[in-house]
Formats: structure tokens, C-alpha cells, sequence
């Protein structure tokens, strides 16, 4: 399939080569064009229905934009609806006379986007990822937006890039922006957590672990009472990883070390210390004896089996396998969320990472880049304040059945939302005052907690378990963010070039060390010699990379 | 000379489509390979900034990329010559069924795994193969210990090998036994009246009038002694078989793919094409001198 996937690169470049050749004059004139675009803001002006409030206002003469994006698949649309032509692209039209047509839907967004980049064939605005904004960049093709975002983006929208000013920072190149990152929900959804299950803790009188030992020792007491293995993790190592923060260890993160270097936190000795008692544990049959050849699906079909009673996850457990499980087991065989304690007994240090994962970019040489601003406004009005200002069904058309996120290049999410949200919601649920819910996610959060609090219904169990259980996962996470208990990664920003070079190889080395050192086929002196392959491999380029850009 | 030409034109016009699009699809390709040579950027496309044999130098400078170019032809090579030994000798078995009823009944059961993709092919696979397992659980009877076939490192190449031949063989059985129809009955009548019996029948008679089908399959395989089968392995390993079990497409996979490195991927693409064109060229030649054998 790789020689086929080469073949295909291999074609596509040609097919783009050729395509390229045709399109050349057109590239020129694009370039010239985008010479008067200074211009272009004047002449927009005349266009504004109300030029008094350029954020919002509709323009007088119909604006065309074109633009690409990736079907989501969860989305449900009304009859006749899809994604090229739904309640959002008919909210353009109407509220600001803007018409957007899409000129292609794909599975294989970023393999079909880099088609489109290398023939030159851009729509005018389309959203990349970290290391397409760079090649743009690199290659002239995006237009700077710093002026047009600075006269149109809204005050809401400006307040975004403040409350994650660093994801602002890497959208842009020189000072001048040139991708607007499209942000994330948050934080708040980083710490991760240990799940254990509720119904056997309690038959067997079990206490909150508030150690590393205590968590060995529920592991231990469930297997005796219910057989089978202890925690459930897979071969990837990402959720067993997810306990190294016990150890002061921060794998998959870049750190700096005592002297102001950046390391690589799975390469440090406190990862040694965690891969011992691992080590251990894998002995005693606590952790899944064939973790090894597990992948996600098969570690997370053990849990809804009810094999297995603690698992290490992210927040979002109670969305999977906490609705299956919970239809499998009924509602009593919940898990609820831990901290996670550290080796001598207080509260671990948590891991946070780079969150900003897209950007939403204009091809250079656009004549209404205000018209995206304005969309962009929109969305984050509809989100933000719609509540009350707007229809009910209004809203529910726009955002519900995941209709909000079939809006591809066209919106940025808020960073605070899912820390306001929570607040909002798990004040509702105590006070029974709803005064309080703002926004639509507030209200769907809610209502689902409600949902599930009465009727115990299984597909509300992940906003139960996110926000309105007795133990949630923003309750606890909000915790480590007010008390700023966490470690962010150095890496913040877009990834070096030179480490992509290297694709997963270098993480492959540790995994598949660490897995041996595990499983106890390699003693854990061993660890050392990973570390030494994994520098020689290439971890100490990419090191030398990481500190070049982002060392102090 | 042009006379013939005019004779057979009907044949060369019907022949026209192909060859233009093996030109197309084919051919006009290979200009792509310059991105092997360049830090390429889609943005630029091919005015990306050329750099010589950086690609080449930065894959092979990988430590692990050695044991992967073991790993793809040891299993490959297994896979071929099981994938030759088996079909054959199934064919014979099957030949020797008087039954035809019975004959075309198995020759269809074997056939059939080949038509399903490695993606359902490895789930089945992880089922018949986990610890619980109906090959597992039946080994128990006997007293014997849980195999971790996949998560072993010293048998996870066997699991491949075997897996791979028992999809395949029964493609191969079909071309066989097509072969040993088209053998003249007069041979073994007349082996029959100087007394030899099925053994000596099959070594001197059925063997030998088999083999230019043996050496066409194995010259055709050949050109895939580079790939081990990614479909395959992709699908089955994990971490823990990488030492025994990776192979060059999926440590490509990992480095160039995954992360639309496209000047790696095609460099070490690019390197594959020329070892097979090689091997290729070399079988054929070896099929010529050892057997006498040649496709054109």
C-alpha cells in the first residue's frame, strides 16, 4: 500500500505539474492583483450596508468566496441539507449578502489540499494546519491579514486571541499574521485523569487513592474480587503514559531542564523511575498482559466488557466508552475520575500541550478578505451570545446534531468556553437556577446532565461525566488550572521542520523500548540505551531545533 | 517491412489505447522522481529547492532502517517460496481428487480468503489469535501454554509468513491446476505401459511440464521481494513486534507518509524500484539460463 500510496503521490505531483503549467499566467496575474490590494478596503467600505459597525454589517452588493473543506461525518442535517449547502451557508447570504460555494468536499482533506497548493489552484479561504501555514508562507501564496484583522475582527473575536495569545503569536510570521488560528475549547480539556469504577469501589469500601501505591493497591483488590487484569491501557502507550506524571515525569512533552536547556520529558531519568514500577506491575498482572497488541477499540471493548475496573484516560471518558459502557453495564458501573497522585502523595503536576491545531488562511491576492472577518464574527456571536438574542430554533438549527461544526474554514472557538461553560453548568445543577446559561453548549451540557441524573440515559453520559457528575473531569480540572498545577510544553507553536523529517521513528524508538522494559523482556537498564538510540536517531537534532526556536 | 506493418495495423491500433495510457499513467510519472532530490514544498511544487541525495542520506542514516530492509526480505523471501511450494503441491493433491465435485468444491474454499481484503483478513486474524483464542484454546487441550502469536517478536514473522501463504495459495492453486489440464493424457498412458506408477508419473512427467508455470510465477514474484506486505503487517503489528516485524513500507509509513513528508517517501520509493527493476532483470535472466525459460 505504500509503494501504491508513492504511486499515487507520484501521479498526483505530475497531474499537479501539469496543472500548474496551464495555470502559470493565472498565478502572475494573481500576484499583480495582489499588489493593489491596499486598495481593497475603500472599496469595500462603499460596499458596507453600515459602515458604521464593519464587523457585522452586510454589504450592499452580493460577495462571492470560495472555498474547500472535509465532510463531518456525526453531522445530521435536516433533509436536503449537507455541507456544501446548509443552515450556516444560508445564514451568510442572508445576514451579510455573502455567498460562499464550495468547490470541493474530501475525506483526504490534507492530501487534496496539498494538490490544490501545488497546482495553484487555492480557493480563497480554507483552513491548513501547522506545517501547511509555513509552506505557504514560505512560498508567498497567503495574504497578510494583521491589518484586515485588526480593522474587522470584532471585539469578542480579538478578546479570543488575547485569552491564548501564544496560538495567536504562531498564526503569525514577522510580526505580520497570516493564518488566523482557529483556537480550541480550552484548557480545561487537557488535564487527564484516573478513571475507576464507581459500583466496585464502593461494594469493596475503597478509598480515593491519594498515592501511587494506593492505585496499585485498587488494581489489586478489584482483580482479586473480579478476576482479570488490574488497568487497562493499549500498545500505543498513550494512556499508560498518562501516570507518568506521578513520577515528575512529563512524556511526549518538550521541558526545560534545570539549566534552562529544552528536554525531551520521555528521555529524563523520572521516566526510568515510572517505567520500574510499571515494569513491576506488569509482573503482578495489574496491567493488561497483552496490552502489547491492544489498539484503542480493543483496550476500550475490555472496559465496556466490564474486565477491567481502572483505566488512565483523558476527559473525555464518559463520550467512550462511558456511553457503552454504561448501556452495556448499566448506570451503576460509571467510572468517575481521580486525580492522579504523585509517588509521595500529593496532587501530580499536569502535562499541557500546544492546542491550536488549524488555521484559517486567504489566498494572497483576495479581494474581500473582510468578508471572512465578518464571518468569523458571526460564528462567534451565534456561539457566544446567541442565547436570548436569537431564536431557539434559530440556534438549534445552527448548532445542534454537530451542525456547528461543519463550518470548515469559517469560525474560531473560544478558549475560555469550556471553563466558562463549566461554571455556568455545574452552577445550574446546584442551584436549580438556569438564569446562569448563556450560551447553547451550556444549555445542551445541562440538559444532558439533567438526562442523565433522571433517566439515567447512556449517550448523556459524557456531558455527565465532563460536567455535571458529583466527580467530573472539569471539576477536577479546573482545580489544576485555578491552582496552576501544570507544566506547559516549550514546544508551543508550530513543530520544527527538522522533527517532522523524522515522522513518528523517533517516538517509535521509545515506545517500542519502553514496551519491552514493560513487559520485562529488557531489564530497566535498558532505559539508558533507548535513550541512546533515540539520540542518535535523531533526537538530538530535533532537540537542537526545539531550543534554536523556542530555548531562551 | 512497411508491408507488414500494413497488414498487422488493425493490431497496432487495438494496442494504441494501452500503450498510451501506460504512457500516461506510467511513464509521464517518472519526472515526479525529482522530488526525491528536492526539500519539497507543495506550495513550490517542482522550483522546490533541490538537495541532492539528503532524502537517501537521511533515511539510511536511520539506525532502524537496516534491521527493516532485513526484516521485508526474509519474510518476503519466505513468502515467495512458500507461496510456490505450497500452491503446487495443493494443485497435485487436488488433481489426484477423482471426484469433481469435491475437487471444485475445495479449490473454491481455498480461493476465497484471497478475495478478502487484509483489513477484515486481520481482524478474523486477531480473533483466531489472541490468547483466548480458538487456535489458543485448542493448543490448551493438549496442555500447551497460551502462544502470543502476535506479540512474540521471534514468531510474529511466522504469523506473517503463514498468514500470508494460507491467503494466497489458493490463487496460485487455480493457475496449477489449469497448468495440469493442459498436460497430454498420451504421457502418462504411455509412462503407464513402461510401468511407472503415480510417484514416478509426477516426478518425470507432471514436474517437468509444470515447470515453465513454476518459473513464470516465480519470476513474477520476484519483483515483490521488496514488499513484504504491508496491508498485511500494518494491520497486525505493534510496538512491540517492530524489532522482527517492521518493514521497509510501514517504517516508511511512519517517517514520510504519515506526516506528508513526500520527498522522503518517494526517495525511498524511488530506491525500491530500482533493487526490483534489478531483481526482476536478474531472475529473468537466471529463468533463461537455468530453465530455458523466457516470457517475451
Amino acid at each position: 500500500m505504500a509503494k501504491k500510496a508513492t504511486t499515487v503521490i507520484l501521479s498526483l505531483c505530475v497531474s499537479a505539474a501539469l496543472l500548474a503549467a496551464c495555470s502559470n499566467s493565472n498565478g502572475n496575474s494573481q500576484h499583480e492583483a495582489s499588489n493593489t490590494g491596499t486598495n481593497t478596503n475603500d472599496v469595500a467600505a462603499s460596499n458596507e450596508v453600515d459602515p458604521s459597525n464593519p464587523a457585522f454589517s452586510a454589504y450592499k452588493e452580493p460577495v462571492t468566496i470560495h472555498t474547500v473543506t472535509s465532510e463531518y461525518a456525526s453531522a445530521k442535517y435536516p433533509e436536503g441539507d449537507d455541507i456544501t449547502n446548509n443552515v450556516w451557508i444560508r445564514r451568510y447570504k442572508e445576514k451579510l449578502n455573502i455567498d460562499v460555494k464550495t468547490d470541493w468536499v474530501s475525506d483526504e482533506y490534507d492530501t487534496k489540499l496539498n494538490l490544490a497548493i501545488s497546482s495553484n489552484n487555492l480557493p480563497d479561504v480554507f483552513k491548513v494546519n501547522a506545517s501547511q501555514l509555513q509552506q505557504l508562507i514560505e512560498a508567498d501564496m497567503v495574504m497578510d491579514l494583521t491589518t484586515v484583522f485588526d480593522t474587522y475582527a470584532s471585539e469578542r473575536l480579538k478578546g479570543y486571541m488575547e485569552a491564548d495569545a501564544d496560538s495567536y503569536e504562531s498564526g503569525k510570521k514577522d510580526g505580520k499574521l497570516f493564518g488566523i488560528p482557529q483556537l480550541h475549547w480550552g484548557l480545561i480539556e487537557q488535564p487527564d485523569f484516573l478513571w475507576i469504577r464507581e459500583d466496585w469501589k464502593q461494594e469493596l469500601g475503597l478509598a480515593d487513592p491519594q498515592s501511587v501505591d494506593d492505585i496499585k493497591n485498587i488494581a489489586l483488590t478489584f482483580m482479586d474480587k473480579h478476576g482479570g487484569y488490574g488497568i487497562a491501557v493499549d500498545q500505543t502507550l498513550d494512556y499508560l503514559n498518562l501516570l507518568a506524571i506521578a513520577w515528575n515525569a512529563h512524556p511526549d512533552m518538550w521541558i526545560e531542564d534545570g539549566s534552562g536547556k529544552l528536554v525531551y520529558g520521555s528521555t529524563q531519568p523520572e521516566m526510568k523511575a515510572a517505567l520500574a514500577e510499571w515494569a513491576d506491575w506488569y509482573k503482578q498482572g495489574i496491567i493488561d498482559p497483552e496490552f502489547a497488541i491492544k489498539d484503542f477499540s480493543a483496550m476500550n471493548a475490555d472496559v465496556v466488557a466490564g474486565k477491567v475496573g481502572v483505566q488512565p484516560y483523558y476527559q473525555w471518558w464518559g463520550y467512550n466508552p462511558g456511553v457503552d459502557t454504561v448501556s452495556n453495564l448499566g448506570k451503576d458501573a460509571i467510572f468517575y475520575p481521580y486525580m492522579i497522585p504523585t509517588v509521595d502523595g500529593k496532587e501530580a503536576k499536569h502535562s499541557i500541550f500546544f492546542a491550536n491545531g488549524s488555521y484559517t488562511v486567504i489566498k494572497k491576492g483576495f479581494k474581500n478578505p473582510e468578508a471572512i472577518i465578518k464571518i468569523l464574527n458571526d460564528y462567534a456571536y451565534i456561539v457566544d451570545e446567541g442565547v436570548g438574542k436569537e431564536s431557539e430554533e434559530t440556534l438549534s438549527a445552527l448548532l445542534d446534531n454537530d451542525i456547528a461544526h461543519v463550518v470548515g474554514a469559517f469560525r474560531v472557538l473560544n478558549p475560555n468556553s469550556d471553563y466558562e461553560q463549566y461554571e455556568a453548568v455545574s452552577a445550574a445543577l446546584q442551584s436549580k437556577d438556569t438564569a446562569g446559561l448563556t450560551t447553547a453548549g451550556m444549555w445542551q451540557k445541562y440538559n444532558n446532565s439533567v438526562a442523565f441524573i433522571d433517566k439515567a440515559t447512556p449517550g448523556a453520559a459524557g456531558d455527565y461525566l465532563q460536567q455535571g457528575a458529583p466527580k467530573t473531569a472539569y471539576g477536577l480540572a479546573k482545580k489544576v488550572l485555578d491552582s496552576r498545577n501544570y507544566i506547559k510544553t516549550a514546544l508551543w507553536g508550530a513543530t520544527p521542520e527538522v522533527m517532522a523529517s523524522y515522522g513518528t521513528t523517533l517516538d517509535d524508538i521509545l515506545t517500542e523500548g519502553f514496551t519491552k522494559i514493560i513487559m520485562g523482556t529488557e531489564s530497566i537498564d535498558y532505559f539508558d540505551t533507548i535513550v541512546q538510540n533515540w539520540r542518535t536517531a535523531g533526537g538530538d537534532t530535533a532537540a537542537e531545533a526545539v531550543n534554536e526556536v523556542y530555548g531562551k | 517491412m512497411l508491408r507488414k506493418l500494413r497488414q498487422q495495423s488493425p493490431y497496432h491500433l487495438m494496442l494504441l489505447p494501452s500503450i498510451v495510457l501506460v504512457f500516461i499513467f506510467s511513464y509521464i510519472p517518472f519526472y515526479g522522481l525529482v522530488i526525491a532530490f528536492q526539500k519539497y514544498n507543495p506550495g513550490l511544487g517542482f522550483n522546490s529547492p533541490w538537495v541532492g541525495w539528503d532524502n537517501f542520506s537521511h533515511v539510511f542514516s536511520q539506525p532502524n532502517f537496516v534491521r527493516t530492509i532485513w526484516n521485508t526480505l526474509y519474510m518476503s523471501a519466505f513468502k515467495i517460496i512458500g507461496g510456490i511450494i505450497v500452491p503446487v503441491i495443493f494443485a497435485l493433491l487436488l488433481n489426484e481428487v477423482a471426484h469433481s465435485a469435491v475437487k471444485r468444491a475445495f479449490q473454491t474454499l481455498v480461493y476465497i480468503p484471497n478475495f478478502l481484503s487484509w483489513v477484515i483478513m486481520a481482524g478474523i486474524l486477531l480473533d483466531i489469535l489472541s490468547s483466548d483464542g480458538i487456535l489458543n484454546t485448542f493448543l490448551g487441550l493438549f496442555g500447551m501454554e497460551p502462544i502470543s502469536f502476535l506479540g512474540n517478536p521471534s514468531i510474529f514473522p511466522w504469523t506473517m509468513i503463514v498468514s500470508d501463504i494460507w491467503k494466497g495459495f489458493g490463487f496460485g492453486t487455480v493457475v496449477y491446476l489449469a497448468a495440469l489440464t493442459s498436460i497430454d493424457p498420451g504421457l502418462y498412458e504411455a509412462a503407464v505401459i513402461d510401468g511407472a506408477k503415480r510417484w514416478k508419473q509426477t516426478i518425470y512427467i507432471t514436474l517437468p511440464l509444470l515447470m515453465p508455470t513454476i518459473v513464470l510465477m516465480s519470476v513474477l514474484s520476484l519483483g515483490n521481494v521488496l514488499n513484504a506486505g504491508f496491508d498485511q503487517i500494518y494491520n497486525l503489528y505493534s510496538p512491540v513486534v517492530y524489532q522482527t516485524g517492521d518493514i521497509i513500507d510501514t517504517y516508511v509509513y511512519r517517517l514520510g507518509i504519515q506526516q506528508a513528508q513526500y520527498s522522503i517517501a518517494t526517495a525511498v520509493g524511488l530506491f525500491k524500484s530500482v533493487i526490483s527493476t534489478v531483481l526482476v532483470a536478474l531472475s529473468y535472466l537466471l529463468a533463461y539460463k537455468v530453465a530455458g525459460y523466457r516470457i517475451f
